[in-house]
């Protein structure tokens, strides 16, 4: 009865050109940052980019993750160190949200020498720091693979590896950009990556690997640009609809659709408020919910605002469609009726479609997905741009609204009528939102991948400039 | 008991004692006896009839083999210069893939990374099996001088062509991202990245053309200043070939073609599409059609040899016979299934049923006769019948397949269509069939008829007919020929002999003899009229001919009575030949014409054949008498038969007048 006879075999290397080093994966996105270990399929670690900071004496606390930062606190307040742009904003807060990220779920603190443990304190500290201070590091064994957009330039491509190897003690570091390891979790080294994020959504053009930077494209029409639409959406309805998060509601009874809430409502006493944008925050949440149940796009043909073949208005054919309830944490709950559900992100293939008021103005028609890929194309040779076509890869987490892709790909097909367009979006939830990490996994854990690494020899000697040279 | 027995059968030990298991009380104060057990558990409590047993933990499992443990293995990679030590899991005392074991110093392995230290530093760590992957482009060399002298390109400086070598290194000569990326600055600034998005204006605005075309001519130049032409190794001289050859302008030619391939809307591509599918099925059909007349001409070509033997079978009665039954068998069949057929078609409708009728009647009548007439008739009318329950064949069709209506019981036997054609060529002996053979070559026929229809092989038969025609004539009067010379010789000895005796008395018998003659030959005209007709008709060609021969019958006749006989023969013969010297083209357009006509004449010919013949033979006779006493050597055409012709010419003209 001799059993896991397969087991006891390790699998051959050579087979699938893996070989892994124990690297670490790390993609910050402007909803969530996710970190890893490379080989794996899904990263273990996905914080929300968002940190709260609560007031103390000394300035301010943060805190980092899911567990946290979701208590209305006094005085919260939630900021988040990527900025709209898809880049790092505030290093400092980022590389202990990094750091809070690897070494919370992924490497564990490491327990420190007994002479920095803090229980053998001596008045002077004249010890020698300098060995102690490479063992206490947390990526001391762990090589570090980062991801960046494609627009990202700069000081900020060299503020990564500062970290990584001065603070972290890493081996060796890379610095990917994002749109590359997209097509790469696509299976594709070549492809035209739509990433659909949380602040941007951005058209890459990926060449054996490597990015086409004049090709790089980007618009905030994205998924807190569709949140915006709803805001707009609720206050503009006749009556407008309440939007109270959770955090809000003491207790609510059941009722009727239409009908005002009847919710007691939590009341802070004065000075133990939390920070408007600690609202703000929580109102995101249900409206992400509210995105991911009931927002649909228009499923064509033709836009929503165009007319069908019969002469008739799409939008009156939307008024046929079902409709959707949804309830707010409240209680308060209606019947959202299908042009309420196409409308929010219509915007994104239809300038024409959005609401608008005077703080949030109209986007511009060069802001659709469709014109980010024309745009893009336009910036690439001729030769490559039919099989660029043929190899669109969506990702991002605001790629899953329903119906998304399908209409991208009716998009296309209208825009580009004589070349093959193929679309290419995993089915798995999980493989859309974590797409970049994903290929980032599978790029640190290739063999051929060894002789790639900026060792920190290379640091030391060329500097932070070397990302420059070498990431291209 | 058994179990044992069981075990001693199988050769196992015997089982250990058991330990005695305590029996099973039976409950006291069962029931009445006599009762079946299950019942009396059903109605007294017994035993349940599960057995309990205690949880127990499952058996570690006795592994065959000592697990190996694994380890954290530090490892080079041979590719990198700085001695990175990388860690991957190993098996323990695995020996690494890739074998070879690259020595790294300690200096080198200390300085590579910090985290060596509290390990001891290994001396040699094997090699990364992936090092053999790091492949990179050669970058062309080149000095300065060697760049004044020889590498000089036009609106290119030494700064931007190395900007431009090292990003072609760079980027392994992945041209559509080099052109992507380039983004030369002229040295104003010394310290330029070559990345930075800054947003200055470009100098000059380089195309993939220009790079490509800038980088190869350096290429091409310093790869023959490394190595002369003369000692390339035909992969460099390739690679120097396809360098040299690299034209910018057309490539540009070509990408403005590709643009608007690119940008065409979708009619143009479905027409397109549309096109290809038109064009690949015509030529997918072609083939079909090509294969399917080389297997026809395969099938004619096997085919007379078969067929002969077949036939062979059916020539003697036994074979008929047998032929017969397996026909009448086949036939029987087939009328079955038709009846079946009808049956079926009876329940759809009756009009159809009605003519399915007919067609069943038809189909088994003639192919009964079909037996001893022709197999070919009810094939045909198989397939009419066959066809007429559901389509009447058109004309064209018919004459496709051959289908005929004779009103008459056709004789011949069963022969197949194909056997006509080379049926037709062969004669009885096989020295006609080459003679027919030559006729047709100087008439420029092939002898296999290269696309031999129902309709070419008719009028093929018809000129074969009149070739053989032809070949019998021309026989015939080969031999008179001879027969003539012969008499002349005859004829000449007997005047010597004659000239000597009573000259008178010739005149006498002369004219005797050529009374008779006169009425042999009447009554030969009225048997032979209307070959006769034929030639008055065609045969100009033949006149000469014909009129040579009548000379030499003239003077025939003056001759004796011995050659009187002779003469008969003689005119047969003459007419024969131009009865086979019909001219074959204008055979057919006047068939129709000829039979009218010759009816026509048979009858005045009856009428006034006593008067008018006799008054021209005479006169003609006469004539001709005259001239041949004026001059013997010249004879005139105006011949007997000449005068004849020209009567029945003016008979002739004569009845077309009137119609």
């Amino acid at each position: 009865m001799a059993t896991g006879q397969a087991s006891t075999k390790p699998p051959d290397a050579t087979e699938y050109g893996g070989d892994e080093i124990s690297a670490l994966v790390l993609d910050p996105g402007y909803a969530t940052t996710r970190a890893g270990f490379a080989g794996e399929d899904v990263p273990k670690s996905v914080l929300p980019s968002h940190y709260g900071i609560i007031p103390t004496i000394s300035g301010g606390k943060q805190l980092f993750g899911d567990n946290s930062i979701h208590t209305p606190l006094p005085g919260i307040s939630i900021s988040n160190y990527m900025s709209r742009e898809g880049t790092v904003e505030d290093w400092e807060t980022a590389a202990n949200l990094w750091e809070y990220a690897i070494t919370s779920r992924l490497t564990n603190a490491k327990p420190g020498p007994l002479a920095t443990n803090g229980l053998n304190d001596v008045e002077n500290q004249e010890m020698e720091m300098e060995g102690i201070e490479a063992q206490e590091k947390p990526l001391r064994d762990n090589p570090l693979l980062m991801t960046e957009t494609g627009w990202n330039a700069g000081r900020d491509r060299e503020r990564g590896i500062e970290i990584a190897m001065e603070n972290w003690g890493c081996p060796a570091y890379w610095l990917a950009r994002n749109g590359v390891l997209a097509s790469f979790a696509s299976g594709k080294s070549s492809a035209l990556v739509v990433d659909i994020g949380a602040s941007t959504i951005s058209v890459t053009p990926v060449h054996d690997g490597l990015i086409l930077k004049k090709g790089v494209m980007r618009s905030p029409l994205a998924g807190n640009f569709v949140s915006q639409q709803l805001r707009l959406m609720f206050s503009q309805s006749q009556p407008p609809i309440p939007l109270t998060p959770h955090y809000l509601i003491v207790s609510k009874t059941p009722v009727d659709a239409g009908t005002p809430s009847q919710a007691t409502l939590r009341s802070f006493a004065p000075n133990t408020e939390p920070d408007p944008s600690f609202r703000h925050f929580q109102e995101e949440r249900v409206l992400t919910e509210f995105k991911e149940s009931v927002v649909t796009v228009w499923p064509g043909p033709g836009r929503l605002s165009g007319h069908n073949q019969q002469g008739g208005t799409n939008m009156d054919i939307a008024r046929q469609h079902p409709g959707k309830p949804f309830e707010m944490p409240d209680g308060w709950n209606q019947m959202f009726p299908a042009l309420d559900r196409y409308r929010p992100i219509e915007a994104l293939f239809d300038p024409k479609m959005a609401l608008s008021d005077a703080s949030n103005p109209a986007p511009h028609q060069s802001q659709t997905i469709g014109a980010l890929i024309q745009s893009s194309l336009a910036q690439v040779d001729v030769d490559i741009r039919p099989a660029l076509l043929s190899a669109v890869v969506v990702t991002g987490g605001s790629s899953l609204y329903q119906g998304l892709t399908d209409r991208l790909s009716q998009e296309l097909q209208v825009m580009y009528p004589g070349t093959r367009v193929r679309i290419s979006a995993s089915g798995n939830a999980v493989e859309r939102k974590f797409g970049s990490w994903i290929g980032g996994s599978i790029l640190a854990s290739l063999g051929t991948f060894h002789q790639m690494w900026i060792s920190r020899k290379e640091y030391e000697e060329q500097g932070a400039g070397i990302v420059e040279k070498r990431c291209k | 008991m058994m179990g044992s027995d069981a075990r001693d059968v199988m050769g196992l030990p015997s089982a250990a004692p058991k330990p005695a298991t305590p029996k099973v009380q039976k409950p006291k104060g069962r029931g009445p006896t006599g009762m079946i057990r299950e019942v009396l558990d059903l109605k007294y409590e017994g035993a349940p009839p599960i057995s309990i047993v205690a949880p127990k933990f499952k058996d570690k499992p006795k592994l065959p083999f000592k697990p190996r443990q694994w380890e954290e293995t530090p490892f080079a990679n041979s590719a990198r210069k700085d001695g990175l030590i990388l860690r991957h899991w190993r098996r323990k005392g695995d020996v690494v893939n890739g074998g070879a074991a690259m020595p790294v110093t300690p200096a080198d392995s200390n300085a590579a990374s910090e985290m060596e230290t509290d390990e001891k530093a290994p001396i040699a760590v094997p090699d990364a099996p992936w090092a053999k992957y790091n492949v990179k482009v050669e970058r062309p060399q080149y000095t300065d001088e060697q760049y004044e002298t020889h590498l000089k390109g036009e609106g290119w400086s030494k700064e931007e062509t190395d900007y431009l070598v090292d990003l072609a290194t760079e980027f392994d000569l992945r041209w559509i991202v080099i052109s992507d990326r380039y983004d030369y600055k002229p040295p104003i600034q010394p310290n330029i990245s070559e990345d930075s998005m800054a947003i200055t204006p470009h100098p000059k605005t380089r195309t993939l053309e220009d790079l490509k075309t800038r980088y190869y001519d350096l290429a091409a130049k310093t790869m023959v200043l490394h190595n002369p032409l003369s000692s390339m190794s035909a992969a460099e001289f390739s690679a120097h070939e396809k360098m040299t050859k690299f034209d910018g302008a057309q490539e540009t030619k070509r990408k403005k073609y590709v643009e608007l391939l690119f940008a065409r809307p979708k009619e143009e591509k479905e027409e397109e599409e549309y096109y290809l599918r038109e064009l690949s099925r015509i030529v997918a059909n072609q083939e079909k059609l090509s294969q399917d007349r080389k297997a026809l001409y395969e099938r004619l070509d096997a085919a007379p040899s078969s067929t002969r033997d077949s036939m062979a079978m059916y020539t003697t009665s036994q074979g008929l016979t047998q032929l017969m039954q397996t026909l009448f068998t086949q036939n029987k069949n087939k009328e079955l299934e038709r009846k079946g057929e009808k049956r079926r078609s009876l329940l759809e409708s009756g009009e159809g049923s009605s003519h399915n009728q007919y067609g069943l009647d038809r189909s088994q009548r003639q192919s009964l006769s079909g037996v001893g007439g022709n197999a070919r008739l009810s094939t045909s009318a198989d397939l009419h019948s066959a066809g007429g329950a559901r389509r009447p064949l058109t004309q064209q069709e018919e004459r496709k397949y051959g289908v005929s209506h004779p009103t008459e019981r056709l004789t011949g036997g069963i022969q197949f269509r194909h056997e006509r054609i080379t049926k037709a060529g062969q004669a009885k002996s096989a020295v006609q069939t080459s003679r027919i053979g030559a006729a047709l070559t100087e008439l420029k026929i092939p002898p296999r008829l290269i696309m031999p229809t129902a309709r070419v092989v008719t009028e093929y038969e018809r000129l074969i007919e009149g070739i053989k025609g032809l070949l019998e004539v021309r026989k015939v009067s080969e031999k008179l020929d001879g027969e003539i010379r012969v008499l002349l010789a005859q004829k000449e000895l007997m005047e010597k002999k004659e000239r000597g005796e009573d000259i008178k008395e010739e005149e006498g018998t002369g004219e005797e003899t050529r009374n008779q003659e006169d009425e042999e030959e009447e009554a030969e005209k009225e048997g032979t009229q209307n070959d006769e007709s034929k030639v008055e008709e065609d045969n100009e060609d033949d006149n000469e001919d014909d009129d040579e021969d009548r000379e030499e019958k003239d003077e025939e006749r003056e001759e004796s009575d011995d050659e009187a006989n002779q003469n008969d023969s003689d005119n047969n013969a003459s007419e024969e030949d131009a009865d086979g010297e019909v001219d074959e083209s204008a055979m057919a357009a006047e068939m129709q014409e000829l039979q009218e006509d010759e009816e026509g004449e048979a009858q005045e010919q009856m009428d006034g054949d006593g008067e008018d013949e006799d008054m021209e033979d005479a006169n003609g006779e006469r004539a001709n008498e005259n001239d041949e006493a004026s001059s013997r050597g010249s004879a005139p055409p105006t011949a007997k038969r000449s005068a004849s012709v020209v009567s029945h010419v003016s008979n002739r003209s004569l009845k077309r007048q009137k119609r």
